[in-house]
């Protein structure tokens, strides 16, 4: 009879006997010594630096003393930094060039990564495809400075390829290195080129991904290959496409350093269209040596990088709460 | 080879505001074969996981050889166990997923090979030792976890559902391989199942699980006739006990819809009237094949006819299952295929009513 | 319990029409090839003479071919090869350690028993959220950690990915089923045991995926070294090629150590030499990475960030 009378007593508490913290401390610890190195980086290349970023509210000097010693000898200043920089110009230039050049970018990748995805995902040489995909995949293992070598190849004022070509007939020889107008473009191109193989390979494996019986189902209804790649395959890339946007969006603010330094190879005269939030950080931190007015450039990136992802992901999760983040 | 005893113990996961098991007593004495049964999510992979040390107890202690083992490590409890998704070590053959705990042990070359060669030739699987589990059948896949544990030479064997998810044959021989085994191997082991044809047909004992609580710990035929409560009598037996709500006029029984009565024997009558049941609601429970329709037990047990109409008639072979209708009632007779019935038709039906059982209708506990 | 793959290259479904074949392969093979274009463009240049380089500037067929670029190299010695030094061993040794930083952590992140499993995944995914920003982590890295002008300041910032731990993580628990860890427990493996036996070989085509990420990251890394190095013996090779192109006659003055060179100072092939050293920066990755291709493309399609 014991089982019944159970139900009465049911939540009657006997003695304790917990397992004591000692034993479940010892039996945690191999995993949790698998996460120190990691969190011992984290704390010093994160929640340190993170923190560190009072010094945008001081007029902070290096002192020989160490990082607390410089913090404490440095006087503060309130928001005198941002007032600085968002009275000069270079506050408007840097923000517009960073956002409509990643603005740029993100529709550039969306559209020709996911359009390159569904002629790969739609040719019939499959071995065809594996050669398009690392000859694609190329650039995007290279470095800046390689890239820059490659451009510096054909845009050389004196040995470049496209002005030896310009002056063979019978045209002027362009000083690209001088010339803004072209580099929006020049860089656009560049950046959009480097990142596309990599971004349709993703978006093919999606789209590789997607059950075979969909697409009989849609030629059984008389869909043509249009209507299967609208019907079937776009709507099992929405999810990766909504990620990837998500992510370049709270991204927006942080513009490719290698791309926007050495690419145009800092030149002076392009600034105008070339400098961007990171640029900007990087020369104030380095040559004018003005930490006020960079580390206040670099709070601002993060914190309207954070939010801008904050609310992409509220959107996309208003929309639609399988495709957000989190 | 192990005397287990489970004291008081209770489970609570964290996240979750219920207490998974409650109260669990239960002691095990050697070389028994123990069954858990119980719907799902009754607590009875939780239970089996407490036992090997997979999961803290909340509360309670835990005794093995009368040593408290609540905050041993899995691997010194001495245990083997088999999972429901036979959880092989897919990058290793067969024969290395077999030594793997005896190479951990230290045990010499020599030693593996020959329990290896010893636990494959009682499973069959000597043909397979240099596969990899991706390249075998499921059925060999769950041979293979046996034999990852018979080569370990524990004193305790947990097996968690190994066998659902296999084909149905092929989960009645594995069903004789294990009980086998046990007899081979003498050793104390407990498994869970939700099968109660598996339970019925392996344990020794059945602890059989509701909602974190034991109902009722017996042996099979002791839960099959003697079930302490209507939850007891639901689980054990296939097809499920009917069950008849109604009240206890002097000596007859009849439902709430006055459509069936049937005369209650001496025996039970007394005990529900020592009870204090008389003329009292109560519940009447009857299994499928102790309902009757062959002309000579009619007539033996006349003082229980009822009168039904057929709704599907299953013919199974030897027997005929038979879902009737009476009044509102519904119910199941298992007869004997000679008599055949038709779908409409209106038959007589008759309980035996040595073989009811009564419960109490609020407590659900047995009374007679 | 690796579920077997699933056929999902039935040709005829999900193909185009024959023209409509031809055309994009067309499309597509023009986009791939001006993907390696420029590479070829700039192997050409350094296997060109110095005068036709100067007479014609970069072309595509030169007029005259040249091993200079490549033999200057070979004497050059000195500070490519202590570039090329520094980088094999920034890569070699940062790939190690970030692959074993990630891994371990991802795993344990990954194992529902690990007690402390929240804290520790809200404690990288924090990270991601939030960038600390150029000026303070240089702060942190010169003024706390004194890193300046040391290996380590090329090595650290790259130590570790917490994108890849949230990656990895998921792999984890997608590749290495919960109740095998169980089973090998019982079995008598302690952490460690499971780890390495029992885990990574599951885990092989993920932990290829982020060490080649990560190789990747080191061997094309100058932005540290443009932050954190001013000694010229811990330049590594990219940030050599960032300076030599802003400053072609660093080649001149490096050649006063290796002055052996046969031609003399004057006829330095500095153009060839210059994309001679591009060429080598490149090579190792341009003939390793197809081979990885086939883990990093499996690596993608299984590294959903997501749960
Ligand atoms: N890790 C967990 N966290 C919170 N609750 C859990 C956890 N594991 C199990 N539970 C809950 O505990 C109860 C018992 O679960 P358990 O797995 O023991 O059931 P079971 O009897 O084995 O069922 P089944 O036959 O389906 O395997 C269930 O209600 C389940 O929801
Ligand atoms: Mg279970």
């Amino acid at each position: 009879m014991q089982g019944v009378n159970s139900t009465v007593k049911a939540k009657v508490k006997y003695k304790k006997r917990h397992p004591s913290f000692a034993s479940r401390f010892k039996s945690n610890l191999p995993l949790l010594l698998f996460v120190i190195p990691g969190a011992i980086w984290m704390i010093f290349f994160f929640y340190i630096p993170i923190f560190a970023n009072v010094v945008a509210f001081q007029d902070f000097h290096f002192s020989a003393g160490g990082f607390l010693e410089s913090l404490r000898t440095s006087s503060w200043v309130g928001f005198k930094n941002f007032e600085f920089l968002f009275s000069s110009n270079a506050a408007w230039v840097i923000t517009r060039n960073t956002l409509l050049y990643n603005l740029g970018f993100i529709v550039l990748n969306l559209i020709i990564s996911v359009f390159f995805a569904i002629v790969m995902s739609q040719l019939r040489n499959k071995r065809l495809i594996k050669v398009y995909q690392t000859s694609m995949l190329l650039p995007y293992f290279l470095s800046w400075v390689v890239i820059s070598y490659f451009v510096y190849a054909f845009i050389s004022p004196n040995q470049g390829l496209i002005n030896s070509l310009l002056t063979g007939s019978g045209g002027k020889a362009i000083s690209w290195y001088n010339a803004p107008q072209y580099w929006p473009f020049i860089l656009l191109f560049i950046g959009t080129w480097k990142s596309i193989g990599y971004n349709s390979i993703l978006y093919f494996a999606s789209a590789m991904g997607v059950d075979p019986t969909l697409y009989e189902a849609a030629e059984i209804d008389g869909a043509n290959k249009w209507q299967q790649i609208k019907h079937v395959t776009i709507p099992a890339l929405v999810p990766l496409m909504t990620l990837m946007t998500i992510l370049a969006i709270g991204n927006i603010f942080r513009a490719d350093f290698g791309l926007f330094y050495q690419v145009p190879q800092n030149s002076g005269s392009l600034y105008n269209v070339t400098s961007v939030l990171d640029t900007y950080i990087f020369n104030g931190l380095t040559s004018t040596g003005d930490i006020g007015m960079s580390s206040a450039a670099a709070l601002y990136q993060s914190f309207v990088g954070f939010v801008l992802l904050m609310i992409s992901n509220a959107v996309v999760r208003k929309i639609d709460p399988d495709s957000a983040l989190f | 080879m192990v005397e287990i005893k489970l004291d008081h113990i209770y489970k609570k996961y964290a996240g979750n505001d219920n207490y998974s098991v409650t109260d669990f007593n239960l002691h095990i004495k050697d070389h028994e074969f123990i069954v858990f049964v119980g719907p799902s999510g009754c607590g009875k992979s939780t239970t089996i996981r407490m036992i090997a040390g997979l999961e803290d107890i909340t509360d309670g202690e835990l005794k093995m050889d009368g040593k408290v083992m609540n905050e041993i490590a899995p691997k010194d409890r001495d245990i083997a166990m088999v999972f429901q998704n036979y959880a092989l070590y897919p990058n290793m053959t067969v024969y290395d997923n077999m030594a793997f705990s005896l190479k951990i042990q230290h045990v010499n070359k020599a030693e593996i090979k020959k329990r290896v060669a010893n636990a494959a030739e009682i499973l069959g699987l000597e043909a397979f030792l240099d596969r990899k589990p991706a390249a075998l059948s499921g059925g060999q896949r769950q041979r293979v976890a046996l034999g990852r544990a018979i080569v370990r030479e524990a004193k305790l064997f947990l097996l968690d559902e190994p066998l659902s998810n296999l084909d149905a044959k092929l989960r009645v021989s594995m069903r004789a391989q294990i009980a086998q085994l046990h007899q081979r191997l003498k050793t104390n082991m407990i498994y869970v199942t939700h099968d109660q044809v598996e339970a019925m047909t392996m344990a020794d004992r059945i602890v059989l699980t509701k909602q974190g609580e034991i109902q009722q710990v017996g042996t099979p035929s002791q839960l099959y006739n003697q079930p302490v409560n209507q939850f007891v009598a639901g689980f054990m037996g296939s097809p499920s006990m009917n069950f008849f709500e109604g009240e206890l006029h002097e000596n007859r029984f009849t439902t709430l819809d006055q459509q069936l009565t049937v005369t209650v024997t001496d025996q039970k009558l007394q005990k529900l009237r020592d009870a204090g049941y008389a003329n009292q609601k109560v519940t009447m429970g009857i299994r499928a094949e102790d309902i009757h329709t062959g002309p000579d037990l009619l007539e033996k047990m006349a003082d229980a006819k009822v009168q039904a109409k057929v709704d599907v008639a299953e013919l199974l072979g030897v027997e005929t299952m038979l879902y009737v209708t009476n009044g509102y009632q519904e119910f199941v007779a298992k007869v004997n295929a000679q008599n055949t019935h038709r779908p409409d038709e209106i038959i007589t039906l008759a309980f035996d009513m040595n073989r009811a059982h009564f419960f109490d209708s609020q407590s659900q506990v047995t009374i007679a | 319990m690796r579920q077997p793959k699933k056929q999902i290259s039935s040709v005829e479904v999900r193909s185009f029409g024959h023209k409509s074949n031809l055309f994009f392969n067309i499309l597509l093979a023009i986009f791939a090839f001006s993907c390696l274009l420029p590479l070829i463009f700039i192997i050409i240049i350094s296997l060109t003479s110095e005068q036709s380089l100067l007479a014609d500037g970069y072309q595509f067929f030169p007029k005259h071919w040249s091993l200079a670029g490549y033999e200057y190299l070979a004497t050059m010695g000195g500070q490519l090869l202590n570039a090329l030094g520094i980088t094999v061993l920034v890569t070699v040794f940062g790939t190690l350690v970030n692959a074993t930083f990630t891994s371990t952590y991802a795993y344990s992140i990954s194992r529902s028993s690990f007690k402390y499993r929240k804290f520790f995944t809200v404690f990288c995914l924090i990270t991601m959220l939030f960038t600390p920003g150029m000026v303070a982590n240089y702060i942190v890295m010169t003024n706390l950690l004194q890193l300046k002008d040391t290996i380590w300041a090329l090595i650290l910032p790259l130590a570790v990915s917490p994108f890849n731990i949230i990656v990895m993580r998921t792999f984890f628990k997608r590749q290495v089923n919960e109740s095998i860890i169980e089973a090998a427990r019982i079995d008598g493996a302690g952490e460690m045991r499971i780890f390495l036996k029992i885990v990574l070989p599951l885990a092989v085509p993920g932990i290829a995926t982020i060490s080649l990420f990560a190789a990747l990251g080191y061997w094309n890394d100058w932005f540290n070294a443009l932050l954190y190095i001013q000694d010229s013996h811990l330049v590594p090779l990219q940030y050599l090629l960032m300076k030599i192109q802003s400053n072609i006659e660093m080649l001149t003055q490096n050649a006063a150590q290796g002055a052996q060179y046969a031609g003399g100072m004057a006829n330095i092939p500095q153009e060839a030499t210059r994309m001679a050293m591009v060429v080598i920066s490149v090579l190792p990755i341009a003939i390793s990475y197809p081979f990885f291709q086939k883990y990093f493309v499996k690596g993608l399609t299984i590294g959903g960030v997501k749960e």
